[in-house]
């Protein structure tokens, strides 16, 4: 007992926190944030100018400066690919934070107000449900033409169902515990019992979903910029540079598809470990 | 001083009647009970009591002020608050797992006093906690670390923060072994003794009943069938219902009534 209310000994907590982690989780973890230190910082640490073009190297393989090549125009394939890293992993950040949020405001106040509006949601989203996210987002992009923003938003709203369908499940068992009766009774406002209590206790569940979903995001938006429809080449996109290394991968050299498809599998793989773990250690949890 | 006045108070869902016609007074000071089997409409008068529900008829003053309808404003609803306040009988969901009790008591004291500071705040949070038999360990703990009892405590010392005239303990000790149960109802008793509150006790525990009330209202199917002075109605109770409440209480050399063919 005494061991329990020293500063920072909690063993318990810690060997049930790493168990249901695990060395999967912590891969991943590590990967996201790699991957995200690269998004941030590759245009710059990028050992060439992605854009510039030589002609005579074009398909040529790795050397003493370009560590993965050139591409069909010559250009450096490692400055390409961590300049990419940019679209191809914030893009699916900017979605997710998109649709979490909205679809997070949604759910809350559905399971809050419950009655019609939870009805009229409900439906909604059953509908919204029906659709691919994808087939949504590529309808959006014909309509409004494409590019990077119109198809970060189309995906964004395209994910929102997913999000607030999970995350109202979690908001109405919340909502039915006495302590939101109690807070309601002492008079305080029903928007700050929602952000500021009812929200913080739903949280892990609403970061597992959205780790899940970028998973979804990261293939998808790479999936519009191959069809042509998010990122316009000649901009480094991993999206953009599968499509961009068709020819190559027709002439033998498949050098450019291969490198930006297995970074887009490692990324989206992560985001799924990470998302599942995350999920998982919320149940158990809960299940405390 | 008249604390609440129900009058031929109605809730129905749907077409299933939960209260029917339900009348009944708390003067200052006084304990109510209101005491029936679980669906006989206890809970649903607590909660329009507490206006978590909208009654269907009837009428609901609480210190004068009509509450029969939703509160409108902000202002309406922490005038209420501190009106009445609510206990609920399980002390594992009543709190926010992510709060301790000094961060729960700190928020509504900000509610209802803007004007206090952060150093008044803290003074009146210890107040609040040694009223209610927490240590400092206790106050910065998170509710997965306490007991039922002392969860219960917390919950107890969150509805008095607001400094209600009624106090509304809705099963508030049920959940609570014998005896926790009787350290929480001397310390309500004291609190009563000190502040003048009026409790407003809803049990189906008769013993408990006994211990903290003046007053009882036996209600059974949403109706009350017997209303008086706590000792009357348990000792000479008029209505066979309540009797049988009363005989349904276990005791030494008590036969359960058993099923015929067995």
């Amino acid at each position: 007992m005494t061991a329990m209310v020293l500063p920072g000994v909690r063993p318990t907590h810690k060997a049930g926190r790493a168990s249901a982690f695990g060395l999967a989780g912590r891969l991943s973890a590590a990967v996201v944030i790699i991957f995200t230190v690269v998004a941030l910082i590759g245009p710059w640490v990028a050992p060439h100018d992605p854009q510039a073009v030589d002609l005579k190297a074009s398909f040529w393989g790795p050397d003493a400066g370009h560590l993965l090549g050139y591409d069909a125009a010559g250009r450096d394939l490692l400055s390409r690919l961590l300049a990419g890293a940019r679209t191809s992993f914030l893009g699916p950040l900017v979605i997710v934070g998109f649709a979490t949020l909205l679809g997070s405001s949604i759910a809350v106040a559905a399971a809050w107000y419950g009655r019609w509006l939870d009805s009229a949601v409900v439906a909604v989203l059953d509908v919204a449900l029906a659709f691919p996210g994808l087939l949504l987002a590529v309808l959006t992009v014909a309509i409004v033409g494409p590019g990077l923003p119109a198809a970060t938003l189309a995906l964004g709203v395209a994910y929102v169902p997913h999000m607030a369908r999970l995350v109202r499940s979690a908001a109405l068992r919340e909502v039915g515990r006495d302590y939101v009766d109690a807070l309601r009774v002492q008079g305080l406002p029903a928007v700050r019992i929602a952000v500021r209590h009812v929200l913080p206790n739903i949280w892990p569940i609403v970061i597992g979903q959205a780790a899940l979903t970028l998973a979804w995001a990261t293939v998808d938006l790479a999936a519009l910029s191959y069809l042509g429809l998010g990122v316009q080449p000649p901009q480094p996109d991993w999206g953009v540079m599968v499509a961009a290394g068709q020819s190559g991968v027709l002439q033998g050299y498949p050098a450019e598809s291969v490198v930006a498809g297995v970074c887009l599998v490692v990324a989206a793989g992560a985001f799924n470990l990470l998302g599942q773990r995350l999920l998982r250690r919320c149940e158990g949890a809960r299940a405390r | 001083m008249r604390l609440v006045e129900v009058d031929r108070l109605s809730k129905s869902f749907g077409d299933r009647l939960a209260v029917t016609d339900v009348s009944f007074t708390l003067e200052a000071g006084t304990t109510l009970a209101i005491v029936g089997e679980s669906g006989s409409g206890k809970t649903t008068i607590a909660r329009m009591l507490a206006g978590l529900e909208t009654p269907t008829a009837g009428r609901i003053a609480v210190c004068g002020d009509d509450r029969s309808r939703p509160a409108r404003r902000a202002s309406e609803r922490r005038d209420r608050a501190r009106q009445l306040q609510i206990v609920f009988q399980d002390p594992y969901s009543s709190l926010d797992p992510r709060q301790s009790l000094s961060t729960c008591l700190d928020e509504v004291l900000r509610l209802h006093h803007p004007a206090m500071d952060r150093a008044a705040r803290a003074a009146r949070v210890a107040e609040l906690a040694s009223l209610t038999g927490l240590d400092g360990r206790q106050q910065s703990a998170l509710p997965r670390e306490l007991s039922g009892g002392q969860r219960q405590r917390v919950a107890i010392a969150r509805a008095l923060a607001a400094e209600p005239a009624v106090m509304l303990l809705d099963e508030s000790v049920s959940a609570l072994d014998v005896s926790v149960q009787a350290q929480i109802l001397n310390l309500l008793a004291d609190i009563r003794a000190a502040t003048g509150v009026g409790y407003i006790l809803i049990s189906h525990d008769l013993a408990v009943v006994r211990q903290l009330s003046d007053r009882s209202l036996v209600l059974r199917h949403g109706r009350v069938v017997e209303h008086g002075p706590t000792s009357e109605v348990l000792d000479q109770p008029t209505h066979p219902y309540t009797r049988l409440l009363r005989d349904s209480v276990p005791r030494p050399g008590r036969r359960p009534a058993r099923p015929a063919n067995s």
